[in-house]
């Protein structure tokens, strides 16, 4: 499955499957953006070293 | 069309903490004094700015006569007795309606005071009302006019937003409708609104100030923050709501400086002070009048002493921004699910958009965005190991007008201000000036970490040398 393209199939799962009605046809096209978006911006940050297995360097908040 | 008026057009209303406070305890004013003031300031501006959700009247008129009772049998409890101020509507005061600007909050009255509330209250500042902000203090960005109360209005052009979230707060204080107010800052909401707004705004080092009691956005970058007129009143606050809180366990225990007597005793000469002006692949393009305002103000601090040079942020600033967006969609969706499932219909736009992308992102990449934003906190710190301070443009736009929802997003995604959520570093927002059409420009002063008063102390300079702080927005 594309994470940039979803079809309305998939589209109508996903809402199925978070607890939302199907959505009309405009709504589809709102979340078939969203989707994309934020595929995008998942995708931009970057890995850290998968050998780099210390588990509190993903929950500890800065400062 | 914009409306300024040079000198202090705004009567009592429009002095700052400090003067206001050197009256008071000088019998030239009286608590009574400042709070009619200000009450009279906001009905003058209620109907076309929209600032306030509540209006305390009565009580802060109670308030205020026991505090001039208190300060005449010379009971004064230090420099913020007497002094009016408000509160963004996400903050709970017992007894008192918090709806976050939101149809799903409309009857929930609160049962509890915010820390930072209670410990300005014991200090006898006098709580005025509840102020405008967006749904639950977050959303897209954008503002569609859906929501229960109308949107806030910008007092140096009715026209213009006013920045967000925390609407109410930074044109409240420009408009003299408050003394000074509460906000807060998940990507930039204190600073935002202080940028538009032509007032000061400080985004505290994550952990230094308490959020219990204040509804949360984004767990891991919610800083609540003063909005003032000056520094030094940004200063006078932030003494009292600083420190450590039993209650939230994010705050630590650092000690807790006399901002104010640090400001007026502090010297920017042999400082060294960066400037980004390059912030890397990506980034927005500034409008003229904010560069060459934040060039204009390291000028002036180069002028008395300080060592200026270009500094260079270790990542461009898009990925700051994206690394707060997947945390903060995701956090943000986990706080609102159980209603965005059952009652979006009843929220704005602007707040079930973004609860959508929430709904969107993988756990893989929330993770990956924790852990990625580590090394930036490590990389931007090690580069503000070389200097006291760095200076940048807070936006790269003036306060847009409301009309274009992609001008209206960009004045925030197209900020700066994200870099310092993702870190933690502290962040003043600073007006700098004007653009040419009379809209006011901001510069943010990042400091290291807990390290507030030297943003203060350059900020101060920067006024007295610069800014004596005279134009408001027109009565």
């Amino acid at each position: 499955m594309s994470e940039f393209d979803w079809t309305d199939a998939e589209i109508a799962a996903w809402c199925r499957r978070i607890g939302l009605p199907a959505p009309d046809a405009e709504t589809a096209e709102r979340l078939r953006v969203q989707a994309g978006k934020v595929s995008a911006a998942g995708r931009t940050v970057p890995r850290v070293s998968e050998k780099d297995l210390e588990p509190a360097t993903a929950l500890r908040v800065p400062g | 069309m914009n409306r300024m008026e040079r000198g202090p057009g705004l009567g009592l209303s429009g002095l700052s903490v400090t003067e206001a406070g050197a009256r008071l305890r000088r019998g030239e004013v009286s608590p009574v004094d400042l709070v009619d003031a200000c009450l009279s300031r906001i009905a003058a501006t209620q109907d076309e700015l929209n600032l306030y959700i509540t209006v305390l009247d009565e009580t802060a008129r109670t308030k205020a006569v026991q505090a001039e009772m208190e300060i005449r049998r010379g009971r004064l409890r230090g420099p913020l007795h007497g002094i009016p101020f408000a509160v963004k509507d996400n903050y709970h005061v017992k007894g008192v309606l918090t709806t976050a600007g939101s149809r799903l909050m409309l009857d929930h009255m609160a049962e509890e005071t915010a820390t930072i509330i209670a410990r300005l209250e014991a200090a006898g500042a006098i709580l005025l009302g509840k102020l405008n902000t967006w749904e639950y203090g977050t959303g897209n960005g954008e503002v569609h006019h859906d929501l229960p109360f109308p949107v806030a209005r910008n007092p140096w052009n009715p026209d213009r937003f006013t920045g967000g979230s925390s609407t109410g707060a930074g044109a409240a204080v420009a408009a003299g409708a408050a003394m000074f107010a509460l906000g807060s800052d998940t990507g930039g909401s204190v600073r935002l609104p202080a940028a538009a707004c032509g007032v000061q705004g400080m985004k505290a080092t994550f952990g230094r100030i308490s959020r219990k009691g204040m509804l949360p956005n984004c767990w891991s970058s919610d800083v609540p923050g003063p909005l003032t007129w000056t520094a030094e009143d940004n200063a006078l606050v932030l003494s009292m709501i600083c420190g450590v809180d039993p209650l939230d366990e994010s705050t630590r225990d650092v000690p807790v400086p006399d901002f104010a007597a640090g400001l007026r005793a502090g010297r920017v000469e042999g400082m060294r002070i960066g400037v980004v002006r390059d912030f890397g692949e990506g980034a927005p393009a500034f409008q003229p009048a904010l560069a060459e305002n934040c060039e204009r103000m390291a000028k002036v601090l180069e002028g008395l002493g300080a060592v200026v040079e270009e500094a260079r942020l270790p990542a461009p600033l898009p990925a700051y921004r994206n690394t707060l967006s997947v945390i903060n969609w995701s956090e943000s969706y986990s706080i609102h699910e159980k209603d965005f499932l059952e009652r979006h219909h009843e929220m704005g736009f602007a707040l079930r958009d973004k609860m959508m992308s929430g709904s969107m992102v993988r756990a893989a990449d929330y993770l990956a965005a924790q852990r990625y934003r580590r090394e930036l906190s490590a990389a931007t710190d090690a580069m503000m190991q070389s200097y006291d301070a760095v200076l940048m443009p807070t936006t790269s736009m003036v306060a847009p007008a409301f009309g274009d929802n992609d001008v209206v997003r960009a004045y925030t995604y197209a900020a700066t201000t994200s870099i310092q959520n993702v870190t933690g570093h502290p962040a003043f927002a600073v007006a700098s000036g004007f653009d040419d059409d009379g809209m006011p420009t901001s510069v943010q002063i990042t400091t290291k970490y807990f390290d507030e008063l030297t943003a203060l102390v350059v900020a101060h300079a920067w006024e007295r040398a610069a800014d004596p702080r005279e134009a408001r927005p027109a009565a």
